[in-house]
């Protein structure tokens, strides 16, 4: 991966981030696995009532946010959290897991989580 | 589509009662229940049905919490630490302010324990800046880990860097406590962790099922605690089928006013007296076995004598030594504090804080006082459930915070008129005519023993939430959190960054 890629980690349940892991298992050009930890209390990060795993990642340059809001939206579909706690080195911040959720607020969330 | 599950969350970073709605449908039940008589109807989805269950009896749920906090030697202990934790990083603000620095990686508890090596590793794999320039990191100085382990220092540092030291140290052993407290590694069991915040949650549990009780009859508490039993790794499920199964075993149903009983024994032991077997949960694995092997108490022994039975045959504090124990440790914090104000009367801290800090110490103890004295008058009244709701109006006010999770409220007043009614809007975008409104305190009228100001109370949750923004691993991932450190860094040069993994 080139140098401009971008270290993201996501705080979800472990069926996000098992979505997340087989992506980057088809994609490794873009999405790489750098580690994987189990946060043993959902509360302490506002999670409802179910077991959460933290995943950090390397998004390579060409993986667009469009592209990504459009992944994030798969797997919180699949995902029976409330929501995904996003974190980059500037910014952390929450999607939500609601009915209407479209492309363009994720688009716009992971475009804030890149600023400083 | 997640539906909401859990709508509360106590922690005395705030003191009071917090619920969150994190959507429309959430909020509007919670508002149809305020102004329904008889109360709404109970949707057939179960999902459904779960929320507004869940709706109609959180503020109880809550308002538990908020009265077990003032109650338990344990609780008394977390306000301290984190105090402990806040008036460190207060004194190690004004060092932090560096004029050639624009970043500040943060959690300090780990930026400071790495070597220059690592420092420069992870300053290397930061994108890069827009502005062209280098990251520059605020001066920290390198921190040997073991002197985390050390006892604290007692002499007056000897220059700037050593004061960083001395104050980053202070706060993340205050930070280690907070966690040794809540997180006992004995009660652990492969992936079974069970912790004293889950049996706070049992005490607000049975409260809130009692709530239910009142609101909707038997059948809904059922349909309730079926709905959270059947939850796939659910914390709540595992001290709640405990309880059943305790009564289960011996032919009953579960009686809430014993089990409520054994919570509140098992909370309110002295650290003192029984050192780390004042951890709640130790206590109350140990009240469990004794009740395994001995059977379930008479339903007409008092609490009084139940209470002073346990305490003997289990040869540990009694509820008396805990409740005492619960206000010295407030007031000894307030004497430390002040004497440390003193001692700094010039400082950033004594000017800007020290006001706020030491008036919110007193009020604290002031609740403490008062829900102790209402306790030894009746235990009875604040044991059981039912009666503990019936007299609501005897024990402290709360402060009600609503929190709208992941979006914002447009409320049908303006923000002059929520004012007038008594509204203080915590967090929102002003922008509009309307706010949208993030967090806001709803005037709430339990009782009149109101001790806390809501603006303090406000104020205050901030600044805690600021420490853990600058030293928590995992909970300045909070929502909360983030938003009081952005809030504090946004007109600053120096900007925070995250360390994502471990250096």
């Amino acid at each position: 991966m080139s140098t401009n890629s971008c270290r993201m980690k996501f705080i979800a349940d472990k069926t996000f981030n098992d979505a997340v892991k087989a992506f980057a298992k088809d994609n490794p050009s873009l999405l790489k696995i750098e580690s994987e930890h189990a946060e043993k209390d959902p509360t302490r990060l506002g999670f409802d009532l179910q077991t959460i795993a933290e995943i950090v990642t390397l998004i390579a340059e060409s993986l667009t946010i469009a592209e990504l809001a459009i992944k994030v939206i798969e797997w919180l579909k699949e995902s029976k959290s409330n929501k995904v706690i996003v974190q980059t080195p500037f910014r952390t911040v929450e999607v939500h897991n609601t009915k209407d959720l479209t492309e363009g607020e994720v688009r716009k969330i992971l475009k804030l989580s890149m600023e400083l | 589509m997640a539906l909401q599950m859990d709508f509360g969350g106590f922690d005395p970073s705030f003191l009071g009662v917090t619920i969150r709605f994190g959507s429309p449908r959430a909020w509007n039940a919670y508002q149809d229940l305020g102004a329904s008589q008889p109360p709404a109807s109970i949707p057939r989805d179960p999902d459904e049905a779960f929320e507004t269950l869940s709706v109609a009896s959180v503020l109880a749920h809550e308002i538990r919490h908020f009265h077990d906090f003032f109650l338990s030697p344990y609780s008394a202990r977390v306000f301290r630490w984190r105090v402990h934790a806040l008036v460190s990083l207060m004194q190690l603000m004004p060092f932090l302010i560096d004029e050639e620095a624009n970043c500040m990686p943060l959690p300090l508890s780990t930026w400071s324990v790495a070597s220059e090596a690592q420092r420069q590793r992870y300053l290397a794999q930061l994108p890069r800046r827009t502005d062209g320039k280098q990251w520059n990191p605020v001066r920290v100085p390198y921190i040997d880990p073991a002197l985390f382990n050390e006892a604290p220092a007692t002499t007056e540092p000897q220059d700037r860097d050593d004061a960083v030291r001395q104050l980053i140290i202070s706060a993340t052993r205050a930070r280690s406590q907070l966690n040794d407290l809540t997180y006992n590694p004995r009660t652990v069991r492969g992936d079974q962790s069970f912790q004293p915040w889950q049996l706070l949650e049992l005490s607000a549990m049975l409260v809130q099922m009692q709530e239910l009780f009142h609101i909707y009859g038997p059948d809904a508490v059922q349909q309730f605690l079926d709905c959270l039993l059947r939850m796939e790794k659910n914390p709540y499920a595992a001290m709640l089928n405990l309880a059943v199964d305790t009564w289960s075993q011996c032919g009953e149903y579960l009686d809430p006013r014993m089990a409520s009983a054994m919570v509140l024994w098992s909370v309110a032991g002295s650290y003192e007296v029984d050192d780390w077997k004042a951890c709640p949960t130790e206590r109350f694995v140990a009240l469990w076995a004794h009740i395994m092997a001995n059977g379930l108490p008479s339903r007409n022994t008092s609490l009084t004598d139940l209470f002073e039975q346990w305490s003997a045959a289990l040869k540990l504090s009694t509820i008396d030594q805990g409740l005492d124990e619960a206000t010295a440790i407030l007031k000894r914090m307030r004497d430390a504090l002040e004497k440390g104000m003193l001692r700094a009367q010039d400082s950033f801290l004594s000017k800007k804080y020290a006001p706020l800090l030491l008036r919110m110490v007193d009020k604290v103890i002031d609740g403490s006082r008062h829900m102790v004295g209402t306790f030894r008058a009746d235990p009875e009244n604040y044991v059981d459930p039912m009666l503990y709701l019936e007299h609501l109006t005897d024990f402290v006010n709360p402060i009600l915070r609503i929190v709208f999770e992941g979006g914002f409220l447009q409320h049908r007043l303006n923000a002059k008129q929520l004012e007038q009614q008594g509204y203080i809007i915590e967090w929102a975008v002003l922008d509009a005519d309307e706010p949208l409104i993030a967090s806001m305190l709803k005037p709430i009228h339990l009782s009149q023993h109101a001790f806390v100001d809501p603006q303090d109370a406000n104020e205050m949750s901030s600044m805690i939430e600021l420490t853990d923004f600058m030293f928590s691993l995992e909970t300045r991932n909070r929502w909360e959190v983030q938003r009081a450190g952005r809030v504090y860094f946004e007109e600053q040069t120096i900007k925070p960054l995250n360390i994502m993994t471990s250096l």
